[in-house]
């Protein structure tokens, strides 16, 4: 039997994400232990030394550290990926419950800064050197200088406290009512299946802020991307061709310019997904999401090791997974690529 | 000639601005071409061939400067700065060649995918299918073998040929041809000039063949004319321009050119297209001229009708000794 190409480079290309994967496990979890900080004292900082070491042996910390990697791998492979000391829960049961809360942001915030950032970069191409890339070169750059953290906070006292556009920037839905049965985890979704408009129109709510929070921080370095290679596609002779075959501006423009684009603006969009997994920390903590960035930050200031080494390892698999991703989408987009796998 | 011209390129000015210097890249041109013409425009790499043509067609990039000019299709007039204008005469009777007509093809689309998009605006679904079959044969192309493959699967002779399908498509009258078989070898090359020269016959399409291979023109052109650093240096009937060459640099050209019937030293041509000063009117050819005289420099010499054509050069005067 023939493996078609393509499948036989996803396969290759899970095989080494695992090891890669396991390596960063590997990294993480001594990294984790490595640091000066202990999660004993840190947790109760006022017992006797015995105390301490008592419940290091409890915890299982008095171990070599191969040994209590190999515990935790253990844990990883039956999905519960250690026990939290902080709630007590395994990592596994807290991280299901968190990371639709995540997606959820995430997957909005990349969807409205590659709605603004893609076109800008089209506008600022075609209007190459005119005063309307200059403005937009402008705009791009105060969007890009502000920090996620103060953005959030001035949002917040703007819209929130000041013209009260948007209800308390506290968390997922606002306490009055109840999250909607579970479909995919969204809450916007899940609102509409169950028929919940009022559920899914207040999360919606809810999202505003950070999603705009997240979302703006995409929006530049899409943009910049899609200009200098939308310039530069669309300087191509096909695009010129076209234009002499008299072929309309808009299938020019969005079906040959902006596809000759595509490859670096889908690689650059690839980067972004790692950023926008990192911007969640302090957009969690900022807007109180019950998403990993919030637990991930609280696992680390209370020196919880399980969650830590945990957490680090979802954003590789994620950010894994997105390049290959990536990498396939090349294949869609341009058919050079696509018969280049087969060689 | 009573016959009407089909297409007019008049008193084409062309400046570009580079950090806020002026240059004047083509300088009054004009070309005159009637129905079913193939007339050649040459000039080395520079000279302001393909730039001309492509403003002609509304086409320059957005950063030259049309300073003045008139162009005339079919009994259309525009001015030469009119883009939007000019352009509205591609797919209706104005069509073009590449150079490189693989990059000319989109890299995404099929070979027969590529023809029926051209297509598309001119009739229905149905009879597309059939009329992209029917170019691709014309083009010496198999529909069955090639509609399915993509640009970079194809060689580029043949590419060049759908490429000609495309163009072929719009129905033109005119085709501007620039340098179509520079990225082709020799064979191939013959072969797509010598149907383009049967196109020209049979379908009553007029042609400008932009080269920098004054040989090649001469088998396939009525008419010449020759450009260096955007002025004409010299135009007319191709039987006349080659017999009694005047212009010191289309003596160099012809020089430069090998002969296999009558062999002859060849003698490449000194300096480049836009050495010499910019800030005069002057002949632009006088800094790599042996003949230059100080009154090359004093103005731009007119156009003198010698020898049954024209010649823009000083050594030509009446009152030259």
């Amino acid at each position: 039997m023939r493996i078609p190409p393509v499948l036989a480079y996803v396969l290759r290309r899970i095989a080494i994400s695992a090891v890669v994967l396991l390596g960063i496990s590997a990294v993480a979890f001594s990294m984790a232990y490595l640091l000066p900080s202990d999660p004993v004292t840190s947790r109760y900082p006022d017992i006797t030394n015995e105390q301490r070491a008592e419940m290091r042996r409890q915890m299982g910390l008095d171990q070599p550290l191969l040994v209590q990697y190999a515990r935790y791998m253990q844990s990883v492979f039956a999905g519960e990926f250690g026990r939290s000391l902080g709630t007590g829960n395994s990592v596994g049961e807290d991280l299901a419950r968190r990371i639709p809360a995540t997606l959820e942001l995430a997957v909005y915030g990349i969807l409205l800064g590659t709605a603004l950032g893609i076109p800008l970069g089209m506008v600022a191409a075609i209007r190459r050197g005119r005063p309307t890339d200059h403005l937009l070169r402008v705009v791009n750059i105060a969007i890009q200088s502000v920090p996620a953290f103060w953005l959030g906070i001035v949002l917040i006292f703007v819209l929130f406290y000041q013209l009260r556009w948007v209800p308390t920037p506290v968390g997922r839905l606002s306490p009055i009512h109840s999250p909607p049965p579970f479909f995919i985890g969204f809450y916007t979704i899940d609102g509409l299946v169950a028929g919940k408009f009022d559920v899914a129109l207040a999360a919606a709510r809810q999202l505003i802020l950070p999603v705009l929070v997240l979302g703006l921080g995409v929006v530049s370095p899409l943009a910049r991307i899609t200009r200098a290679a939308m310039g530069e596609s669309l300087g191509e002779d096909y695009v010129i061709f076209g234009r002499a075959l008299g072929l309309g501006e808009r299938q020019v423009v969005l079906g040959d310019a902006f596809r000759g684009a595509l490859v670096p603006i889908v690689t650059t969009l690839g980067f972004v997904v790692g950023n926008v997994l990192a911007g969640a920390a302090i957009v969690e903590t900022v807007f109180s999401w019950p998403g990993i960035g919030r637990y991930a930050v609280t696992a680390i200031t209370t020196s919880d090791m399980a969650p830590v080494s945990t957490c680090i390892l979802l954003v590789a698999s994620g950010v894994a997974l997105t390049n290959l991703l990536v990498d396939l989408s090349y294949a869609l987009i341009d058919p050079r690529i696509r018969h280049g796998y087969g060689k | 000639m009573s016959d009407p011209a089909l297409f007019e390129i008049r008193d084409l000015t062309i400046e570009s601005v580079r950090e806020g210097s002026r240059r004047r890249i083509v300088e009054g041109m004009s070309l005159s071409v009637r129905h079913g013409e193939i007339v050649g425009l040459v000039g080395e790499s520079g000279s302001g061939k393909s730039i001309s043509m492509m403003a002609s067609v509304g086409l320059a990039a957005a950063s030259l400067d049309i300073t003045a000019g008139e162009i005339a299709f079919a009994g259309r007039r525009f001015a030469a700065s009119d883009r939007e204008g000019l352009r509205s005469n591609l797919s209706h009777g104005v069509s073009l060649l590449f150079q490189n007509a693989k990059g000319a093809l989109s890299p995404f689309l099929t070979a027969g995918a590529q023809v029926d998009r051209v297509l598309a605006g001119r009739m229905p679904k149905a009879a597309r299918r059939r009329e992209a079959a029917e170019l691709f044969r014309v083009c010496g192309l198999n529909h069955a073998d090639l509609a399915d493959k993509y640009p970079h699967q194809i060689s580029g002779g043949q590419a060049q040929r759908v490429a000609m399908a495309c163009a072929l498509a719009t129905e033109p009258r005119l085709l501007i041809a620039d340098e179509p078989t520079t990225a082709l070898d020799v064979t191939t090359e013959r072969e797509l000039l010598r149907f383009l020269a049967r196109l020209c016959r049979e379908r009553d399409l007029a042609i400008v063949l932009i080269a920098h291979n004054l040989s090649l023109v001469a088998e396939y052109c009525s008419g010449l004319t020759i450009l260096h650093a955007g002025q004409i240096v010299e135009r007319g009937p191709l039987a006349s321009v080659f017999a009694e060459p005047l212009h010191p640099y289309t003596r160099g050209l012809i020089a430069a050119v090998p002969d296999v019937d009558e062999p002859h030293e060849l003698v490449p041509l000194a300096g480049s297209v836009w050495g010499g000063r910019n800030d005069i009117e002057r002949c632009r050819f006088s800094h790599r001229c042996a003949f230059a005289r100080p009154d090359c420099e004093a103005a731009v010499p007119p156009l003198l009708e010698r020898a049954g054509h024209e010649v823009r050069c000083v050594l030509y005067r009446e009152d030259a000794a």
